[in-house]
C-alpha cells in the first residue's frame, strides 16, 4: 500500500492522489494494472474501469494544470497519456489477456505461430466466402451473406474470449489444472484471425452501404 | 493556488476567449456569468468574413469589406484560405480550380498567394483575420484585445494543418490556450452534460455531432459520463463542404450556359471574374432553396451581355447534391463503426455548420440516425460558443467539465520498402505517446533521418508526410551500437512532438529533431517582425490622423477665442500664440508617418501657447455667469 507523500492518503493510483489532488512524476515503467491501481485480473468490470478512468483524468488532465508551470504541465500530459494507453489496453479483453499471458512468462503474439490445422481450414473458408461476397452483383444478397458470416464469427469470438478469460484466471490463481499458457496464446491468436476477418467485413459493409 | 497567481499579478484577469476560425466566417465567444456568449460590439454582427482584400497602395482590408471586393476585383481578394492551411501546392489543385485567385509554393513547400507582387501564406492571411476577430472581442468587452484563446479546427485536420493554425495565432500575437476540434466544441455548447446527468443512463449518454461547414465535414461520436466528454471516434473529409453544394449549381449553370446555343464561350467561362459571378449566383440560389421550395439561379454578366435566369426546385437540387450528401453518410458510418456502435445506439444528434440549414441535410440526418437532430442553437455560432466553454475550463473557471478527444488519423513511420508502420492508431485518446528505438547503419554515423506520415493507407507515399525528421548529434560509435529512443507524442492539441535521446551514453538532450517542409522558426520570426512593424506603422498612421484632427479643432477654437479676447492678451503672448498657430497649420499638411514625433511636438507647443488665452476666456465666462447673463449669450 502506497501513501501520498503530501497528505498520507492511501493512493488509488501511483500517478495522482485523490485526497489532495497532487500529481506525481513516476520514473519506472508501470503496468496498466498498476496505473489503474487494480490487481491483475482477466475479468474486469467495464463500468467501474470507465469510472476509474474518468476519476484519474479529472486529476491528471493537462486542462486542469494550465497555470501550474511548464514542468507540472509536462507531468500532467505524460501521466494522462499513460492512463489513456493503459485504459485502451485494459478495456480490450483480447489485449488485456494477451498482456497477462506475457507477464506470466507465456509466449508472445509473434513467438507462437502454430495454429491447429482444422482452424486454418476454417479461416480459408471465411476468406473464400468474403471474396465471393465482395464480387457479388446483387447487393442485397451480399449484405445478407455478410450479416450471416459476421454473426457466426461473433459467436465464435465470444466463446473463445470466455474461454481465455477463464483459462487466464485459473493460471493467475495457480490452479492445478490450469491450461498451459501456449494454449491460451493459440486461442488469442485465433481471436486475431477472427478480428481481421471482422474488420474486412466492416469495410465490405461500408462499401455496400455507400 | 496557481490560478490565483495570474489574477494577483495583473489587476484584471486577461480573458481567454474561444475563436472559431472558419472557412467562410470567423467568430469569437466568451464565457460570462455562467454562460457562453458571442462577442458583438454595438452595431457589429460579431462575425468576421474570413477574407482579405489587397487594394492598390492601401492597407489590406479584412472581413466584410474584403468579401465585397471579391466580385469587383477577384484576383486581389483572397478567401477560403483555410482550405490551403498546412498544404503543399500539389494537394490543392482542386481547391484552386474553384477560386478566382492563383497560388504558388515557397521554398518550404508552403502554399503562397501572390497578390500585387507580394507572397502571402494562408497562415499570414489567417493571422490577419484572427487579429480582426481579437479586435472585435476587445471592442465588445471594452478592454484590450484578448491575448489568449482556444481556437477550433476541423476534427479531421492533420498535424500540419493544426501547426499552420497555431502559427497563424502566433503571427496574430495570440497565445493558443488550446486547439480543439470543432464538433467536440459544439457538443459542449449544447450543455448535454446536464441532460446526461439528469437522465443518468447507465454507461453514459452517446452523442453524434454532424458538422457540415463551408469547406469541411466532420462527424464525431462522443460519450458523456460524469461531466466528461469523451470522444470515441471521429471521421471526416477536409474537402467536403457547402462549397461543394455551390459547385453542383455552378456546374449546372456552366453546362447550360455553354451547352446548346451557348450564351457563353468556353473561353469566357474560364475567366476568373465570370467564375466568381457564377459562384456567387449559385450560393445565392442555394440559400434561397433553404427557405423556399424553389430558388433562382440568376447569372448576370453585363460586359458579356449575359442575363440568364433559371428556376431550380428543391427536388432538382437534392438530386444534384445527392453524391455530396452521401459522402457525409459514409463518414458517419465509419465513425459509428469505429466507436463499436450502430446508428440506433446514438442517444442524441447535434447539427453544426451553416450547411445543416439545408432541409435535405436535415432529412438525411434524421432518417440515418432515426431521430430528430438538435438544431436549437445557431449552427454558425455553436462552435465558438463551445470553444469559450473550454477557454473557461482552461482558465481554471470550472472543473465540472472535461474534454477527452482523440487523434483523427493514424501516425506512422515509413519503413524500408516504403510501407507504413503505425505507431499511434487513429481514434487513440490524446494526449498519447509511443517510443521507438533506432540505431545507426554505419560507423560513426551522427544522424538518422526518418519520415513520419499520417493517414490510414498501407504505403507511406499514399499517406500525408509530416516531413522528414532528422536526428543529429548522435555520439561517434560503431554501427548498430547507439540506441536512440525517439518519443512520438501527440499533445492535448492533437499535435505531434518528437523528442529523442541516446540511451547507451545517457546523453539526453544532445540530439535535435527537426521537421522539414513547414514554416521554420526563422520564417515565423521574420513574419512576426514584419507584422510588428506593420502594426507599429498602422498605429503611427492612426495616431497621426488623430493629431491632425486635434490640431484642426484647436485652431478653430483659438481663432474663435482670439476674436473675443485678443485685446486682453499681452503682445508677447499673442506673438507666441500666432507663431504656434502657424506651425499647427503647417503640421496639418504632414502626410509622412515618420514625422509623427515632429507633429506631436507642434501640438504640445500649441497647447502651451494657448494656455493664457484659455485662462482669459475662462475668466470671461466666469464673470459673465456672475453678472447673471446666460452662457448662451456669449
Amino acid at each position: 500500500m502506497v501513501v501520498c507523500t503530501h497528505c498520507n492518503e492511501v493512493l488509488a493510483s501511483p500517478l495522482a492522489c485523490g485526497g489532495c489532488e497532487s500529481i506525481f512524476e513516476v520514473s519506472s515503467e508501470l503496468s496498466p494494472f498498476e496505473i489503474f491501481g487494480i490487481p491483475i485480473s482477466a475479468r474486469l468490470d467495464r463500468s467501474s474501469l470507465r469510472k476509474k478512468l474518468l476519476k484519474l483524468q479529472r486529476l491528471l488532465h493537462p486542462d486542469f494544470h494550465g497555470a501550474a508551470g511548464v514542468i507540472m504541465q509536462g507531468i500532467a500530459e505524460h501521466n494522462t497519456a499513460e492512463v489513456n494507453a493503459a485504459f485502451e489496453l485494459l478495456r480490450d479483453e483480447a489485449r488485456r489477456t494477451s498482456w497477462i499471458v506475457e507477464s506470466l512468462g507465456g509466449p508472445s503474439e509473434s513467438s507462437e505461430r502454430q495454429m491447429p490445422q482444422i482452424f486454418l481450414m476454417e479461416v480459408m473458408e471465411w476468406n473464400e466466402t468474403l471474396e465471393e461476397l465482395k464480387n457479388l452483383e446483387d447487393k442485397a444478397v451480399a449484405q445478407s451473406g455478410v450479416t450471416d458470416l459476421k454473426a457466426e464469427l461473433n459467436v465464435q469470438r465470444a466463446e473463445l474470449i470466455e474461454n481465455t478469460l477463464d483459462n487466464v484466471e485459473s493460471n493467475l490463481k495457480q490452479e492445478g489444472n490450469a491450461p498451459p499458457l501456449t494454449e491460451i496464446r493459440r486461442e488469442l491468436n485465433a481471436v486475431r484471425y477472427i478480428d481481421r476477418a471482422l474488420s474486412e467485413i466492416a469495410s465490405i459493409e461500408l462499401s455496400l452501404a455507400s | 493556488m496557481a490560478f490565483i497567481e495570474l489574477n494577483v499579478l495583473n489587476n484584471e484577469p486577461t480573458p481567454v476567449v474561444g475563436i472559431d476560425l472558419g472557412t467562410t466566417n470567423s467568430l469569437v465567444a466568451r464565457y460570462v456569468d455562467g454562460r457562453p456568449i458571442i462577442l458583438k460590439p454595438p452595431g457589429h454582427p460579431g462575425s468576421v468574413p474570413s477574407a482579405v482584400y489587397f487594394s492598390e497602395g492601401e492597407e489590406p482590408r479584412v472581413g466584410n469589406d474584403a468579401r465585397n471586393h471579391a466580385i469587383a476585383d477577384p484576383g486581389n481578394a483572397i478567401f477560403s484560405f483555410k482550405r490551403f492551411m498546412g498544404r503543399g501546392l500539389s494537394e490543392v489543385t482542386s481547391d484552386l480550380s474553384s477560386v478566382p485567385f492563383d497560388a504558388t509554393e515557397n521554398e518550404h513547400g508552403v502554399v503562397t498567394f501572390d497578390v500585387r507582387g507580394t507572397k502571402y501564406t494562408p497562415q499570414e492571411l489567417s493571422a490577419r483575420v484572427l487579429r480582426q476577430v481579437a479586435a472585435v472581442a476587445g471592442e465588445a468587452i471594452g478592454s484590450h484585445a484578448p491575448l489568449s484563446a482556444v481556437i477550433t479546427v476541423p476534427a479531421y485536420f492533420d498535424d500540419a494543418q493544426r501547426a499552420a493554425t497555431r502559427d497563424a495565432a502566433r503571427l496574430a500575437g495570440i497565445e493558443v490556450a488550446r486547439i480543439i476540434n470543432e464538433p467536440t466544441a459544439a457538443s459542449l455548447a449544447y450543455g448535454l452534460d446536464q441532460k446526461a446527468a439528469n437522465e443518468g443512463k447507465e454507461g453514459g449518454h452517446t452523442i453524434a455531432v454532424y458538422d457540415f461547414g463551408g469547406g469541411t465535414f466532420d462527424v464525431s461520436i462522443l460519450l458523456i459520463e460524469d461531466g466528461v466528454f469523451r470522444v470515441l471516434a471521429t471521421n471526416g473529409d477536409t474537402h467536403l463542404g457547402g462549397d461543394d453544394l455551390d459547385r453542383v449549381l455552378v456546374e449546372l449553370a456552366l453546362k447550360e450556359l455553354t451547352g446548346k446555343d451557348p450564351l457563353l464561350s468556353a473561353e469566357d467561362a474560364a475567366d476568373a471574374t465570370v467564375r466568381q459571378a457564377i459562384r456567387l449566383a449559385a450560393e445565392k440560389c442555394k440559400i434561397e432553396l433553404t427557405n423556399n421550395p424553389a430558388g433562382e439561379l440568376h447569372v448576370q454578366l453585363p460586359e458579356l451581355d449575359v442575363h440568364w435566369r433559371r428556376q431550380v426546385t428543391r427536388e432538382e437540387f437534392e438530386h444534384l447534391a445527392k453524391d455530396v450528401l452521401m459522402r457525409t453518410l459514409t463518414c458517419c458510418r465509419s465513425a459509428i463503426s469505429d466507436a463499436d456502435l450502430v446508428a440506433s445506439d446514438i442517444d442524441e444528434v447535434v447539427l453544426v455548420g451553416g450547411s445543416t440549414r439545408i432541409p435535405a441535410v436535415r432529412t438525411l440526418v434524421e432518417s440515418f440516425f432515426g431521430q430528430k437532430p438538435h438544431t436549437e442553437l445557431n449552427p454558425d455560432e455553436v462552435v465558438a460558443l463551445g470553444a469559450s466553454i473550454q477557454a473557461h475550463v482552461l482558465a481554471g473557471g470550472t472543473r465540472d467539465i472535461l474534454l477527452m478527444d482523440v487523434t483523427p488519423l493514424s501516425l506512422g513511420m515509413e519503413t524500408m520498402g516504403g510501407a507504413t508502420s503505425k505507431v499511434i492508431l487513429r481514434n487513440s485518446p490524446i494526449p498519447c505517446q509511443h517510443t521507438e528505438g533506432f540505431t545507426t547503419y554505419a560507423d560513426n554515423q551522427s544522424g538518422i533521418e526518418f519520415n513520419i506520415v499520417q493517414g490510414e493507407r498501407e504505403l507511406a507515399k499514399d499517406c500525408r508526410s509530416l516531413g522528414r525528421f532528422k536526428l543529429t548529434g548522435i555520439p561517434a560509435m560503431p554501427a548498430g551500437m547507439p540506441k536512440v529512443a525517439v518519443r512520438f507524442a501527440l499533445d492535448a492539441n492533437g499535435m505531434l512532438i518528437v523528442t529523442a535521446k541516446e540511451e547507451t551514453t545517457g546523453n539526453v538532450s544532445e540530439i535535435t529533431v527537426e521537421p522539414m517542409n513547414s514554416l521554420s522558426d526563422e520564417d515565423l520570426e521574420g513574419m512576426l517582425m514584419e507584422s510588428f512593424e506593420n502594426a507599429k506603422e498602422d498605429f503611427d498612421a492612426s495616431r497621426l490622423a488623430g493629431l491632425i484632427t486635434e490640431l484642426g479643432t484647436m485652431l478653430q477654437a483659438s481663432e474663435r477665442g482670439l476674436l473675443n479676447a485678443e485685446d486682453k492678451l499681452d503682445p508677447e503672448t499673442l506673438d507666441e500664440l500666432e507663431e504656434a498657430m502657424q506651425a499647427a497649420r503647417r503640421a496639418r499638411d504632414v502626410k509622412d508617418v515618420a514625422r509623427l514625433k515632429e507633429v506631436e511636438a507642434v501640438r504640445d507647443a500649441f497647447e502651451l501657447a494657448t494656455l493664457p488665452l484659455a485662462a482669459v476666456l475662462m475668466d470671461a465666462v466666469a464673470k459673465t455667469a456672475l453678472s447673471g447673463k446666460s452662457l448662451d449669450d456669449i
